[in-house]
């Protein structure tokens, strides 16, 4: 079943189900957005992604593309005047807290914002959007990480603030986090894993080394889990992707 | 006891236990209403059992303890029938004297009576009070009436007569009609027609479906959910039974607030009772309909009385909202098509359905029906709880049943509708209450709290602080909400501390309507309520904050400095010796000085001086 829409006044037609975020996308048209990634659910918590949605019949709200469906008849409009007044008082304030975070430094900027509003508290660069989270649980499925408290005093971690029996090292959340705010870095046979900085370490791992050329590559936990995932007990080789790639 | 399976039955039962109960029969009618026990009620209670024993009355004389009266400004109360003689703040003391003088020899204790502050005449009937005689109290009013831990008091009058009718003589369809043409809207805040809640939740295709009655109130003041759960809890599981029969839900749950122990204990005793006498459970009054509640404890966050947050914390996760463009009566709780209404909307349903929609819809507005209660607290002689048609005018509320300002100050403002509700200025009085009116002039009607302010209110300070609960509330999930509230509460603070600057109105303008229209959930969408009304009907109060450093209500302790008038200070030395500083120096009989520099402007001093003499600027 399709549905006909207008985005900023173009016709489109699009599956039912699809969200505007997604037929934007269609058109060549771009929203910005910090919390959303195709490989997880959308969540809906930055609001930077909020458009004008009516029903050319009188009905018209802000949405947030990314989680709100299309429906027939639908009329967006990206950047009326309601919808980018509020996206920058959302980026000021985003920017206001984690004033550090290049990608909200950049996206702010586009929007005339090049200096917070408020200076005092500035916070790390972890703005909250809870991908690192959602990509842990909805698509790794091992759940490690979470939020703490609520309100203003919101906070990533690992469950009870302890090293995570369920981490696995693999390094999804770092290669969602929109900020850069999580890392992972192999140091000798070990791999750290951490939030903004080096001393806040999230989980430490043994690395196993490759057979083919020796260096350490692969965390303990990671292979178990692979293992146990695809039932492949003892029958995995372990060879790191530069020998891998070679041999290929 | 023996399943109810007919209607027979149940009238015969019903009047079986009428014509036991004697009118003339004496009885003690107290309120044991949460508010009531804090003053002691229940020690009053036993004092009652020992005097009726000693003077061997215990079989002439029943006690009843009920659910909350309502007015609670007054309790503990005692009310003695059949010569319905109502006695105020009764304490175990007066017992004794109660059961010699007025049920023994017949003679009403004056001093017992309620006093109408106006006239000074003492009033003996309850209704006679302006308190209860200006209200219609529909759901109220059998809170007087029964032992809520007793489903038979409930029967008697009336109870789960509904529930057959609805069972036995009208379809599903119907049962929506019927609600949809009494035109109740939602009493949790969102005023949403239930009637067409129930239809599109009906309508949704799936084997499961649920019901949830939403008792997580948690509005600081407000308790009026509260009461009806403690007071008269097979209403709410009556209409909960309906609405599960009318989307065709079989399991149904009961989200109350941990913090709400009696009314846990008396909605648990209640789905038990209610369950052997075949109002609930499997079969229900030999239907073939089966139906079942839990309760389920909330653990005390505001944000879980928004319904998707409330649904996530009943599947076991962190009780956090999501959008609600998926409406929860297609995907709800556990993905099921799910109806939530609050405890009032619940146990409105009964009274629709036994009395018929017409009778419900002529109360009230052209948009907003039948009666609504309200928690009338703060600066209020009448502080308790207020059943009301819809359309009654804020003015007859706060001065007619709740007895208008106490200490002949002058009224400031009303908040309506919780932490996120606006504030009502004085021009405003004349204001009908319904929802669409509140929210025309910036407030809502939310689940019904009612905060009344005097001139002693600073509304800047008020701004901050419903602005820092909501800031302690919020989820935190979403940026408008954690960011936006988290700024707007250091700015009201600084202006509160005599540091604001000129760009701060509307610099909080700004965030607040950014907070409105890009919010998650309701509570992030609300919370720009009480700083847009301060604004818009107290800008002055921000203006002297800002720009004379002044706060003209004497609150802000920054911006109030005290001065002794060496005039009128006869040195009496009473400020000097409150002062917890102390910095307040004289000798005895001559004029005493506040050294300015340690003062910490507590105001003790002003409080304590009797002769005018402590004054602030």
């Amino acid at each position: 079943m399709t549905i006909s829409l207008t985005i900023d006044g173009t016709p489109i037609e699009v599956k039912k189900g699809t969200t505007i975020l997604k037929a934007a996308h269609q058109l060549g048209i771009e929203i910005p957005s910090l919390c959303h990634n195709e490989a997880v659910e959308p969540y809906g918590a930055c609001r930077v992604c909020i458009v004008e949605a009516a029903d050319g019949k009188g009905w018209s709200r802000i949405v947030t593309s990314c989680n709100y469906e299309v429906f027939d008849g639908l009329q967006v409009n990206t950047h009326s005047e309601q919808v980018t007044d509020t996206r920058k008082v959302i980026l000021d304030l985003i920017l206001s807290s984690h004033p550090e975070a290049k990608a909200v430094q950049e996206l702010a900027t586009r929007y005339g914002v090049t200096k917070p509003s408020f200076v005092s508290q500035p916070g790390d660069d972890c703005i909250l959007c809870g991908l690192c989270v959602r990509v842990c649980s909805e698509v790794v499925g091992v759940s490690a990480l979470g939020f703490a408290h609520r309100g203003t005093t919101r906070e990533l971690v690992t469950p009870f603030g302890e090293a995570s029996p369920t981490c696995i090292g693999c390094g999804s959340c770092v290669y969602v986090c929109p900020t850069q705010c999580l890392h992972i870095t192999d140091e000798g046979n070990r791999r750290i894993l951490y939030k903004q900085r080096r001393e806040n370490v999230f989980k430490e791992f043994d690395l196993l080394p490759c057979t083919a050329c020796g260096k350490p590559f692969l965390p303990r936990e990671q292979l178990a889990y692979v293992e146990k995932k695809f039932d492949l007990p003892g029958q995995l080789a372990q060879i790191c992707s530069s020998c891998g790639g070679r041999k290929l | 006891m023996e399943k109810i399976r007919s209607l027979r039955q149940l009238e015969e039962l019903q009047r079986s236990l009428v014509s036991k109960t004697d009118p003339d029969a004496p009885t003690l009618t107290l309120c044991g209403g949460t508010g009531c026990r804090a003053y002691g009620c229940l020690e009053v209670v036993s004092a009652f059992r020992q005097e009726l024993k000693k003077h061997k009355l215990s079989r002439k004389v029943a006690i009843r303890t009920t659910g909350c009266h309502g007015f609670c400004e007054k309790g503990p109360m005692v009310l003695l029938s059949p010569q319905e003689i109502f006695y105020q703040q009764v304490s175990e003391a007066d017992v004794p004297e109660i059961v010699e003088k007025t049920l023994i020899n017949g003679e009403t204790i004056d001093r017992l009576l309620y006093k109408d502050p106006l006239t000074g005449q003492s009033i003996v009937k309850e209704f006679d009070i302006p308190f209860y005689k200006l209200q219609n109290r529909l759901l109220l009013g059998t809170n007087l009436v029964i032992d809520p831990t007793s489903i038979t008091d409930y029967i008697a009058q009336g109870g789960y007569q509904a529930l057959w009718k609805a069972l036995t003589s009208m379809s599903p369809e119907e049962i929506i009609n019927e609600v949809k043409r009494s035109g109740l809207r939602g009493r949790g805040g969102g005023g949403f027609p239930t009637g067409r809640k129930w239809e599109s939740c009906r309508k949704a295709q799936a084997e499961n479906k649920y019901i949830i009655c939403n008792a997580d109130e948690g509005d600081p003041g407000a308790y009026m959910d509260r009461s009806l759960l403690e007071g008269n809890p097979h209403c709410v599981i009556e209409g909960m039974v309906i609405g599960g029969y009318a989307i065709g839900a079989r399991e149904g749950y009961i989200y109350v607030r941990n913090e709400y122990p009696l009314a846990v204990a008396h909605a648990g005793k209640a789905l038990k009772t209610a369950r052997s006498y075949g109002f609930l459970g499997h079969d229900i009054l030999g239907t073939g309909f089966s139906f079942d509640i839990k309760i389920t404890k909330g653990g005390g966050a505001f944000v879980c009385g928004e319904s998707t947050a409330l649904m996530a914390s009943l599947e076991g996760r962190p009780g956090e909202p999501r959008a609600k463009y998926i409406h929860t009566a297609e995907r709800g709780l556990f993905d099921r098509p799910t109806n939530l209404n609050n405890v009032e909307t619940w146990a409105n349903v009964p009274l629709i359905i036994l009395n018929g929609s017409s009778s419900f819809a002529a109360l009230g507005t052209d948009g907003s029906k039948g009666t609504k209660i309200f928690s009338l607290v703060g600066k209020i002689n009448n502080t308790g709880l207020v059943e009301v048609p819809m359309g009654i005018t804020l003015k007859e509320i706060i001065f007619d049943i709740g007895g208008g300002i106490p200490n002949g100050k002058r009224f400031k403002a009303v908040q309506t509708g919780g932490p996120s509700g606006g504030c009502i200025p004085e021009n405003l009085l004349d204001l009908r209450v319904d929802f669409d009116e509140l929210s025309k002039a910036g407030s809502m009607m939310g689940s019904g709290g009612m905060i009344v302010m005097d001139e002693d209110n600073c509304m800047v300070d008020v701004a901050r602080y419903f602005v820092t609960f909501l800031e302690e509330e919020s989820c935190g999930k979403c940026t408008p909400c954690r960011e936006g509230l988290r700024r707007m509460r250091e700015i009201l603070t600084r202006v509160c501390e005599g540091e604001g600057t000129e760009e701060d109105p509307d610099m909080l303008i700004k965030i607040a309507m950014a907070m409105k229209a890009g919010s998650l959930c309701d509570l992030g969408r609300t919370a720009a309520n009480p700083i847009l009304t301060t604004i818009r009907y107290f800008r002055h109060e921000y203006e002297a904050h800002i720009g004379q450093r002044k706060c003209p209500a004497f609150v802000c302790k920054n911006l109030v400095q005290y001065l002794i008038d060496p005039k009128k200070c006869v040195g009496c030395q009473a400020c000097a010796r409150v002062c917890p500083v102390p910095c307040i120096k004289g000798r005895k009989k001559k004029p005493h000085v506040i050294n300015q520099a340690r003062c910490i402007h507590c105001g003790s001093c002003f409080d304590a001086c009797r002769f005018d003499a402590v004054q602030r600027t």
